[in-house]
């Protein structure tokens, strides 16, 4: 009988497959429970260096003078873990990470964190470097960088060609980077998860027209699953219709927050049609345009919004099993914003118009107790649910407080709908 | 001997028998997670009870548990309950199990407890027997000096 070899996946046994024997053991549970062992240097090295590799560097290091078994552990910890806040001046810091570089083993990185933050804002470009390149040399899977850098007023930055040319390089997280070299010709060609947060494009002069084309162009939109951006200031100029996730073949998490255009450079609409999309999360974004969810196979959809955004509309051919889960922030609103709220009104119910071809919905959200208050209603014809079977709503903590106002709501539709067996149902 | 046996798909219902003899029964899916357990499964499909000769049932209970309630909110409250010893025999379990989430989990919380601290309290909580010479351990401490400012109070 072959004999399966668990060591890889982390276990710490061998075990035959025979149904007479039990699963094999070392036994070190029994030496353990004594408690008279070294437990946690018992464990194997894989297990040590996966608890180290949850520490900034410089306190895994100091597991070198334990004892003489972990001497060189720390060496071969598969991350690296530089913050910068923790060296009182930036110039130890600087030796600390090179002296890192040179006394480590030769073995893989699987993840780099590097968290510089610098006094003036400028960034150390050859330290950078280093880092990246080491990284990138040793396999890295997972780049997660933080420069607190400005977006204007402080040093150019260039982020190291090796980043772009790595394929190992999965997860990549960027903050508070505003780059110079986006005329790059290389870019990213094995990248999955992609954070970004405020991150400026330089998009050059002539290509205003889509200003997430030179983020496709960097970073390989082509091969993500998951996108994360947050507060870009955007400008477009050109054509009305934005639509930049659509070459985004395996696009399966989308989440933009705090995002906004300049004043008058938006588009009239921004469409997000990601072909393989399930799961669209848009969380207080300051859109004025129109916002055209169309993305077919989309599942969940999260909306929280600090201030209404005009309008949605659904372009999708099938919205079964789709469930919206729209919040508010809790700030009460003022009675100056009624126009906004009737807005947004609009914007619900043009969201569950594109529903009418579902069977059922699930609907989760707090701003029924915002919006139900609104007179403005539309009439009943306007809308046919005749295939709704159900409405599930499942609403947040204001439920209780605004009881009176969901039957409002209630009553809207179970008007609208044809269905004889039609039910509400309450969470 | 071959009798037809109806699979339920998601109810099949599955015993493990902790190293102190406690048995628990466990939906086949909840076992699943643990990729040790699968393993068996997969090699010996009739088995009803798997022998876990590596876990006290106490530990054991306390990892089905984690597996069934796992989430965010669940992990970040989970490891405040348990003290060292058990983290580190959770540990150990999680890892003979092969549950990669319980694993990761805990890895997470010993590294926080142990992560500023002094290398003296560290050899005290883990029982980790100091064979370095004293000669040794000031080379050690020259040439590392950086690891060892700004140590928190033991």
């Amino acid at each position: 009988m072959q004999k399966t070899n668990l060591l890889e996946s982390g276990s710490i046994m061998k075990r035959s497959k025979s149904k007479k024997t039990a699963l094999a053991s070392q036994n070190v549970y029994d030496c353990v429970a004594t408690g008279h062992e070294d437990r946690l240097g018992d464990m194997p090295d894989c297990i040590l260096h996966h608890i180290l590799s949850f520490m900034e560097t410089r306190h895994a290091i100091r597991t070198c003078g334990l004892s003489k078994r972990w001497r060189y552990i720390w060496t071969s910890i598969p991350c690296l873990y530089f913050n910068s806040k923790s060296f009182t001046r930036l110039v130890d810091f600087k030796k600390f990470v090179l002296w890192v570089l040179s006394h480590r083993d030769n073995s893989h990185v699987k993840v780099l964190i590097y968290y510089r933050f610098g006094v003036d804002y400028a960034t150390d470009q050859y330290l950078f470097n280093k880092v990246i390149e080491y990284a990138a040399l040793h396999g890295v899977q997972e780049i997660r960088i933080n420069l607190r850098a400005k977006t204007s007023g402080c040093p150019p930055i260039e982020i190291p060609l090796p980043l772009f040319t790595c394929q190992s390089l999965k997860r990549l997280e960027l903050k508070d980077c505003h780059p110079t070299n986006i005329s790059s010709p290389f870019g990213c060609k094995s990248l999955d998860t992609l954070h970004l947060e405020h991150f400026s494009m330089f998009p050059t002069a002539a290509d205003f027209s889509n200003p997430f084309a030179s983020l496709s162009e960097l970073f390989g939109f082509t091969t993500l699953t998951a996108l994360h951006l947050n507060n870009f200031a955007l400008c477009y100029t050109g054509m009305e219709c934005l639509d930049p996730f659509a070459k985004c073949f395996n696009l399966k998490i989308l989440q933009l927050s705090e995002m906004s255009f300049k004043s008058d450079l938006s588009p009239k609409d921004f469409v997000i049609s990601a072909p393989k999309l399930s799961n669209l999360s848009l969380i207080c974004n300051r859109f004025r345009c129109k916002i055209v969810v169309a993305s077919p196979k989309l599942l969940n959809f999260t909306y929280l919004y600090s201030t209404p955004c005009a309008f949605f509309e659904y372009s999708l051919p099938s919205l079964d099993g789709l469930i919206i889960d729209i919040h508010e922030l809790p700030e009460p609103l003022e009675k100056s914003h009624r126009n906004k709220r009737e807005e947004t009104l609009h914007g619900l119910i043009n969201m569950l118009r594109g529903h009418h071809k579902a069977e059922a919905v699930k609907l989760s959200f707090c701003t029924v107790a915002v919006t139900c208050g609104a007179a403005a209603l539309e009439k009943p014809e306007c809308l046919s649910y005749s295939k709704w079977k159900s409405l599930d709503f499942g609403v947040g903590s204001t439920y209780k407080i605004f009881i009176n106002k969901l039957d409002h709501i209630t009553a809207y539709f179970r008007n609208c709908s044809q269905h004889v067996d039609f039910e509400i149902v309450n969470i | 001997m071959a009798e037809e046996k109806s699979q339920a798909s998601s109810s099949k219902m599955l015993t493990l028998k902790a190293s102190d003899g406690v048995l628990f029964e466990v939906e086949l899916n909840i076992a699943k997670e643990m990729k040790t357990v699968q393993a068996y499964i997969d090699d010996c499909e009739d088995i009803e009870t798997i022998p876990i000769p590596n876990v006290l049932g106490k530990h054991l209970a306390i990892v089905i548990e984690y597996i069934k309630k796992t989430n965010e909110e669940y992990d970040a409250e989970f490891e405040k309950q348990w003290n060292m010893d058990d983290l580190q025999l959770l540990l150990l379990a999680a890892n003979y199990l092969n549950i990669s989430g319980l694993q990761e989990c805990l890895c997470k919380a010993i590294a926080k407890r142990i992560e500023n601290k002094s290398p003296e309290y560290v050899r005290k909580v883990f029982n980790i027997e100091n064979d370095h010479s004293p000669e040794e351990e000031a080379k050690l401490r020259k040439e590392y000096k950086w690891a060892f400012e700004g140590v928190d109070k033991d």
